[in-house]
């Protein structure tokens, strides 16, 4: 085991193995920034270099751009308030409110730490659950996966305002995601629902459009209506200065960053949840440590823990999404999916025999996340002054860059004019939801989770009638939930206490 | 001098139709788009960029493969079917598409099979029969027994309700005089996992389930092609049981109707080439259970049109319907 552990780490860095690493970072480090061009996407790109390496050389490519985009998608998202991969749209809430108070370098700071940690919690469980895997993903069947999306779906009491009429708000954004969810063809009859006889709506809202829509379009208004740069007045000087104090608050908040890193690593191996509902999932939970009500509040204003919880749960995600990819040939996602296809196109059949024969190569793996995530943090800390330093561009230089690259980040989802419109339709609805004061996280968890949520509850009822309503794990996941949307009265019974 | 100008724009007009009239004599002379029907990491995805530079060689041009999902692959299909005849647009095209969505969507703006042309078949699948391992039985006979006597009726699943692997469960279905209840999932993981998990006792499957089944996670029963599956020489065809009952899924390439003879003809040349490629034939059989699949135009022209019947029928019987 332990031999074949240095053996691993030996392997990622033989010479030709390592500089394919490299090259794999440098993609993967501008891929992760352009809002749009997805991981998936390029991976599939990448597939033809492959043919002629040996395995470890290629996922050494592979993996290092791949472990990467997370990481660099969420500069995007703090900087610009423009989600650079549409798994890093939550950092935006805080992270992005951070950059125009003036402290873009410690929001970096604080995601750059968070996702390194994350990462090591992916790769660490990479290493240790592979054994236990199979008993683990195999308890999780279709009941317990819709369970699991109900307790996202708790998280809205979370992600809402404080008070009944923030609540209210809060559950109405949720119920219109639910609604948005149900576009497209239902996955058992196959009726069109709400598709306005256009082929385009047939499979859905993809969430790209949708995101970029809601989150960056009303940032783009806001810097063209305020005419600063993204810092406002901040000086020059303090914005890049809070990087260590970032880093410092990751430690500050460890144990935070640490339940984070395994929420994210649980929905990665749990095929069939997607990475889009991670980041979520983990800055509800975020929100979760505040102590007390004012302490809520503060969260969407520019609380560093709205960072770090997602920063931690985005790259996390791929370490875990790796493990049922490995032991049994499983994807956890596109991006699996197609790492999939380049283990069967080197002759490797994931399975046994990669805890086995192969095991030096599994465990290369691992090294390769570690070692390109420790290679990404440096080289983003080198270039955080000139990163920081565009929030102090004047708004008017900035924002013709920034709707290029969101015009064209929506447009890739699908290569279609469609894709533009949905994202101006959102642009416009989260400007409004923005001014008006309505909570858009809510908004997004009801879009992802819904159809998570219909499929698996259509399935469990088909195939157990309602027989599943009493397995242990649902019931355990529905006191969950219920705790979950009871917090915030928690939250609030603190704060009279407090002052009580 | 208004009419003067407007002459030379004509001029000029017709000069530019002649350069591209001469052009297209020596096709291709610039890059070829093949459209995927499914986002990348499906099939489609991979079998087109593992072609790619075999077909880009033969054809002295680079292949950009581009990915238009969407609509279950009626988004890229309508994009070729209405791009210009020119051989420079194509798609490469599953029998999901082709021979399967028209009977699911009667109302599709183009017609698979007037539209779209085949150019050549390309690679071509075995689907596997796997049960859970803790299902009492052995061998096909075996399963089709106890299925028939199982109260309540054991659950089949499929990576989507229409899906290639729905239908032909509902094929064996019939065929057999089982009854057994279909639980769609969204995609192959899902389903291998419930396989795996016992949540569902059965299912046919590509890729996927390979690996679990070498692994004993999954007990294979039967094959449904033409021939026996390398990966599985042991496990019988559908067709030893059930003599004619056949299924081998597909892919090809097509291109838009109205092509002109010549270019068809080098396009076929060049299909042909990269079929013969020693390195992509290798590639193909590694990506998980592919196989080359070389057919004349006029064997792939006929296959088109029974599956195309065959699928309908099966879908009248199935009920469903997608208006």
């Amino acid at each position: 085991m332990l031999d074949a552990f240095i053996q691993g780490l030996l392997l990622v860095l033989q010479w030709k193995a390592f500089v394919f690493m490299l090259a794999g970072i440098f993609v993967g480090f501008w891929v992760g920034l352009l809002p749009g061009l997805g991981g998936a996407t390029t991976l599939a790109l990448m597939l033809p270099f492959i043919y002629n390496m040996q395995p470890v050389e290629a996922f050494a490519f592979l993996l290092g751009m791949h472990s990467v985009v997370a990481t660099t998608g969420d500069i995007t998202s703090i900087l610009f308030g423009v989600p650079g991969e549409a798994t890093t749209a939550a950092i935006i809430l805080d992270g992005h409110a951070m950059a125009k108070r003036g402290e873009a370098g410690r929001a970096l700071g604080a995601a750059l730490a968070s996702s390194f940690v994350g990462a090591l919690i992916g790769a660490a469980a990479l290493a240790l659950a592979i054994p236990i895997v199979r008993p683990l993903v195999l308890t999780f069947g279709s009941p317990e996966l819709f369970m699991l999306a109900i307790v996202g779906l708790a998280f809205i009491a979370s992600l809402s305002a404080q008070g009944a009429r923030g609540m209210v708000r809060g559950f109405l954004a949720g119920g219109l995601g639910l609604f948005l969810a149900m576009v497209g063809q239902d996955p058992q009859a196959g009726v069109a629902r709400y598709t306005l006889d256009t082929l385009y709506l047939w499979q859905g809202l993809d969430l790209v459009p949708v995101l970029v829509g809601l989150f960056a379009i009303p940032e783009i208004i806001d810097l063209v209506v305020r005419g600063t740069s993204i810092a406002g007045n901040a000086p020059a000087g303090r914005i890049s200065k809070g990087v260590f104090e970032g880093v410092k608050d990751v430690f500050r908040n460890w144990w935070l960053t640490v339940r984070c890193g395994l929420i994210g690593t649980f929905i990665g191996l749990t095929p069939g949840l997607g990475g889009a509902v991670a980041q979520w999932m983990a800055y509800g939970h975020a929100t979760q440590s505040a102590r007390t009500a004012e302490e809520r509040k503060g969260f969407g204003q520019g609380d560093v823990r709205g960072v770090i919880g997602p920063g931690a749960a985005c790259n996390s995600k791929e370490g875990g999404a790796l493990i049922p990819t490995i032991a049994f040939g499983v994807p956890g996602g596109a991006s699996m999916a197609i790492l999939l296809g380049g283990f069967f196109l080197l002759g490797l059949v994931p399975g046994p025999d990669m805890l086995t024969k192969h095991l030096p190569v599994t465990f290369s793996l691992v090294w390769t996340i570690v070692i390109a995530n420790i290679i990404t943090v440096v080289a983003c800390f080198l270039l955080l002054n000139r990163l920081t330093a565009l929030t102090n561009v004047q708004g008017h230089l900035l924002v013709p860059v920034v709707l290029v690259l969101v015009f064209i980040g929506s447009y890739t989802s699908n290569s279609s004019y469609a894709d533009i419109l949905v994202s101006l339709i959102f642009g416009a609805l989260g400007y409004f939801m923005v001014v008006a004061g309505w909570p858009r996280a809510p908004l997004v968890l009801g879009l992802v989770l819904g159809k998570i949520a219909e499929n698996y509850l259509y399935i469990s009822v088909a195939r157990y009638d309602f027989a599943w309503l009493g397995r242990p794990v649902v019931v355990v996941l529905l006191i969950i939930a219920v705790g979950v949307i009871l917090f915030p009265a928690v939250q609030a019974w603190r704060s009279r206490r407090a002052h009580g | 001098m208004a009419l003067r100008r407007i002459r030379r724009l004509l001029a000029a007009l017709v000069s530019l139709f002649a350069l591209a009239s001469a052009n297209a004599q020596v096709y291709p002379s610039r890059p070829i788009r093949i459209v995927i029907p499914q986002p990348p990491g499906g099939a489609n995805d991979t079998v087109a960029r593992v072609f790619a530079p075999a077909l880009g060689d033969a054809l002295g041009q680079p292949i950009v493969v581009e990915n238009r999902p969407g609509a279950n692959g009626n988004v890229a299909m309508e994009a070729v079917a209405k791009a210009a005849p020119d051989g420079y647009t194509l798609l490469l095209g599953a029998d999901a598409q082709i021979v399967i969505n028209p009977h699911f969507y009667p109302n599709l703006p183009f017609d698979t099979l007037k539209d779209l042309v085949p150019v050549a078949s390309l690679v071509n699948t075995n689907m596997v029969l796997a049960v859970n391992p803790s299902l009492p039985v052995k061998n096909l006979q075996g399963f089709i027994d106890y299925a028939k006597h199982a109260n309540p009726p054991l659950a089949y699943g499929s990576i989507g309700n229409g899906s290639q692997h729905h239908l032909v469960m509902e094929m064996l279905k019939q065929r057999a005089h089982i009854d057994l209840l279909h639980v769609p999932f969204k995609g192959g993981g899902p389903a291998t996992t419930a396989l795996m998990a016992g949540e569902i006792a059965v299912a046919f499957g590509g890729n996927s389930i390979t690996g679990p089944a070498k692994a004993g996670k999954l007990r294979p029963l039967a094959v449904a092609g033409k021939h026996r599956s390398a990966s599985f020489p042991d496990v019988p065809r559908l067709a030893e049981l059930y003599p004619g009952f056949e299924v081998t899924p597909w892919l090809g390439l097509f291109a838009t109707a109205g092509l002109p003879a010549p270019v068809m003809e080098k396009l076929r040349e060049a299909t042909s080439r990269a079929l013969g490629d020693a390195q992509t034939v290798e590639r193909v059989r590694r990506v998980g259970g592919l196989e080359p699949y070389s057919s004349t135009p006029e064997e792939f022209a006929a296959l088109l049109r029974a599956e195309y019947a065959k699928y309908g029928e099966v879908v009248k019987a199935v009920g469903a319907k997608i208006d």
